[in-house]
């Protein structure tokens, strides 16, 4: 067993932990907080795949790719948090009511 | 499980980076990669963040910033304001920087001047009321501007969306990211200050986790 | 790959709508209003040239940054992206001109709707640049800044409804996207390359690709609102402005689909099986039954004509199974392959077109009306006569009668399904046609109704009404060039091919 994929492990179980949380809370911060560690989990699987390709360093290519993920994150769960408290500042609401 | 567990080896593109990094104009991979051979990718994402910033907007709810908050009296949040305001804007310019030759770059530094704003911000010095409309306009954009109207002056001169002169390449990948630093760090303020306006609580999920 | 014609358009259909959507940034609603509308038109120009440029020169591309693939990203322009982004530049460019005069009609207290214009140009250029792409990970980001400006545009009213309907649309569409990113994230793992047209080459079956598969498919399944995960679909486009609903039906959701085609296509060819086809074909005839059904059990037009989409977007999904060959047949000799093709180009054709107009006449009916349950209908044609004409064209064409767009697009799925001897999701096609009938009738029995006790219409400005029908007139025109259209995409490599399933001997095709 190699370093890497303690890593690669970690990501799918960080990614199975999200993907199960935006299913089953209905919380509006939770769902969000949910997305967020999915997106933890993919990040680590990039990296995890460039320790394991490095030469003299570590493939830059998924580094490059974290980072504009994490950006992209960044802006959705940004867009998601105001969305949030707008909702709860107009109606109160804190959690999706009916389907899921 | 099994599935992660036996990815097979694909190599990566390391060997191709190392290659191709003596053209690319900086001496980091990373930063190569970002700003040079993907940068079409970085300059949609200064798109992205620039949209995470309208699309707040179009939330809605949005007062016009007044010019001083509460928090401004506490003598603490003072202090921390005016102490850590010029670390963090030397130890972003030290990254800017540094992005050429080691770790860091475009992104960490404005992440690091996006937070001189949030501390101003929380400390009471209102950022967005001070400066007039359209210069925070051009803040906000000017990273993207500035990318895309490069990108198609290169097109006009013959070549293609984003290919450097290579003996130019080093200083205009140093140009797009000391503006693309400022770009992030003004959106980023933005969007905390339009996160944390009314009620005060429960707002710091907007702090920059890059 | 190499020998391919190079050209600018590729990147300044990208870049073009960011810089006039910056531009708007600095001027006050007027203004951002006048240059949004002006660069809308610009770009649908510019995308115009481009389809004649890709008709002369065949597949053009653009390598950014001068780099090549796998470590540069390339921009490609095929006849199917070609004729994609056609559809946006005239579907766009008819909504533009509505909104523009839309907005005007509004009352002007609120002060968001200005940002709708740099925000339609965003998804434009995400929309643009998706099309384009020939890299998996700059796929994601077009996908993100498609996401965004959707979800953006589609809570820009303010009201709670739209918000809470907004966020959870946002909230599908990151789960959505981060799902496709972990697929990514395994397929560079294992190939180390992110270029479409290489991973095709080099892409082996194993568990890694069939899981990546797996997650992407979802991803974008649950992007594209694809059964189960079409929840998020009614409320967010039956809750947005007219000009946004129409947006978001006709050209957002088509987005996803085509990135499934093309992965599903040129991708992920070795790990296909047949029973991966049926399986996404019965989720698409279960979107056409349960969405036609749900949308003959609704009583307000905007909701009615949104659980439409869900089944619209069902026929997409019937074609995959038509696109897997059984082992041992070759492309070459299922003559199915090429009316399954044409159908899934029809089929995203006429509900493009179909769909916008029939929001854009929501938009009008609630302007004139003040509400949208579907009594308001009531006396549509003696009042207004071109909103009435253009929901009955939009309805025939959804229904898919002759000689529609619509009609073009089932009668080919029909004629594909039966080529290939896939009998049994004809009664869907067939069952999805009488239920979608059924509520086109309904409506259209209302409009040529007596008023009964209800409000009178308000005058709406009769251009509002031109541009909805000529959405409606294009959903029956795009049949005059079906000859040369499917003639002009059967020299792209994509169409008219199939996917050779591998399951011959093992699980995963290894021999």
């Amino acid at each position: 067993m190699e370093i890497y994929q303690i890593y690669s492990m970690t990501s799918a179980v960080l990614f199975v932990i999200g993907m199960g949380g935006v299913f089953m809370s209905k919380h509006f911060i939770k769902k969000i907080i949910a997305t967020i560690i999915m997106g933890g989990g993919v990040f680590l699987a990039f990296v995890s795949f460039a320790q394991r390709d490095a030469l003299s360093f570590a493939d830059p290519v998924p580094h490059a790719l974290v980072i504009t993920g994490i950006v992209v994150a960044v802006a959705s769960a940004a867009f998601a948090l105001a969305l949030a408290r707008r909702i709860f500042q107009l109606t109160g609401e804190e959690s999706f009511t009916n389907d899921k | 499980m099994e599935a992660v567990w036996k990815v097979p080896e694909g190599g990566g593109l390391t060997a191709a980076a190392e290659a191709l990094l003596p053209q690319s104009g900086v001496e980091h991979p990373v930063t190569a990669v970002l700003l040079n051979f993907r940068a079409y990718d970085t300059w949609l994402e200064l798109g992205v963040i620039l949209l995470g910033l309208l699309a707040i907007y179009a939330v809605g709810g949005i007062k016009r910033y007044p010019k001083q908050n509460e928090a401004g009296e506490d003598p603490l949040l003072r202090q921390v304001m005016l102490f850590f305001t010029p670390v963090l804007f030397l130890f972003g310019a030290f990254l800017l920087y540094f992005g050429k030759s080691g770790p860091g770059g475009a992104f960490q530094a404005g992440v690091l001047w996006g937070a001189i704003g949030i501390l101003l911000h929380l400390g009471g010095k209102l950022v967005f009321s001070v400066i007039p409309r359209s210069l925070g306009q051009l803040l906000l954009t000017i990273g993207l501007g500035f990318f895309l109207s490069l990108g198609f002056l290169l097109l006009a001169r013959g070549a293609a969306f984003f290919e450097y002169p290579p003996a130019y390449a080093g200083v205009l990948i140093l140009i797009i990211e000391t503006l693309a630093a400022i770009s992030i760090a003004t959106t980023l303020t933005a969007m905390f200050a339009n996160l944390n306006q009314e009620n005060k609580e429960e707002t710091n999920e907007s702090k920059p986790t890059n | 790959m190499t020998d391919l014609p190079t050209s600018p358009y590729p990147a300044l259909l990208v870049g073009l709508p960011v810089m006039m959507a910056i531009l708007s940034l600095f001027f006050r609603p007027r203004g951002k209003a006048f240059l949004g509308l002006i660069g809308c038109l610009l770009t649908a120009v510019l995308a115009i040239f481009a389809f004649v440029e890709v008709t002369q020169l065949g597949t053009v591309i653009h390598r950014l940054g001068g780099w090549e693939p796998p470590l540069g990203i390339l921009l490609r322009m095929d006849a199917l992206a070609a004729v994609f982004i056609g559809m946006t530049a005239l579907v766009g460019a008819l909504i533009s001109l509505y909104a523009w005069r839309y907005f005007d009609a509004q009352d002007t207290s609120t002060d968001g709707f200005p940002l709708f214009w740099p925000l339609w140009l965003f998804l434009w250029a995400g929309l643009n640049g998706l099309f384009l792409s020939n890299d998996l990970f700059n796929l994601f980001v077009t996908l993100e800044v498609i996401g965004i400006s959707a979800v953006a545009l589609a809570v820009l009213s303010g009201k709670a409804g739209a918000l809470v309907s907004g966020l959870r649309y946002l909230l599908a569409a990151i789960t959505g996207s981060m799902s496709y990113l972990f697929g990514v994230a395994l397929i560079y793992g294992s190939t180390g390359t992110l270029d479409l047209e290489m991973l095709g080459q080099v892409l082996e079956a194993g568990p890694a690709t069939t899981f990546a598969l797996l997650v992407m498919t979802l991803g974008l399944m649950i992007k594209m609102a694809g059964f189960p995960f079409h929840f998020w679909l009614p409320p967010a486009h039956s809750n947005s402005l007219a000009p946004v609903s129409a947006l978001l039906s006709a050209l957002v959701v088509k987005g996803a689909f085509y990135i499934l085609l093309r992965l599903w296509m040129e991708v992920f060819g070795v790990s296909l099986t047949y029973a991966a086809g049926q399986l996404i074909g019965v989720a698409g005839a279960i979107a056409v039954i349960w969405g036609s059904w749900q949308a003959f059990m609704q009583t307000s037009l905007k909701l009615i004509v949104a659980h439409s989409s869900v089944a619209q977007l069902g026929y997409l999904l019937m074609v995959f199974p038509l696109l897997i060959l059984p082992s041992g047949v070759s492309a070459a000799s299922a003559d199915w392959l090429s009316p399954a093709w044409t159908a899934s180009v029809y089929q995203v054709l006429s509900h493009a077109f179909a769909k916008a107009s029939f929001f854009l006449s929501a938009g009008i009916i609630v302007m004139a009306v003040g509400h949208d349950r579907i009594e308001s209908l009531r006396d549509l044609v003696g009042h207004m006569r071109m909103t009435a004409l253009a929901i009955g064209l939009a309805g025939v064409s959804l229904i898919g009668l002759p000689p529609s767009g619509g009609f073009m697009g089932k009668w080919m799925l029909l004629k594909g399904i039966f080529l290939s001897g896939q009998w049994w999701w004809a009664p869907v096609v067939l069952v999805g046609s009488l239920l979608t009938a059924g509520y086109i009738f309904m409506l259209l029995r209302l409009a040529f109704a007596p008023t009964g006790e209800k409000e009178p219409f308000q005058p709406v400005p009769k251009r509002l009404e031109v541009f909805a029908l000529l959405l409606a007139v294009s959903s029956f025109l795009i049949v005059l060039p079906a000859d040369y259209l499917i003639q002009f995409l059967e020299g792209s490599e994509v169409f008219g091919s199939g996917i050779e399933t591998v399951l011959k001997g093992g699980a995963y095709g290894n021999n």
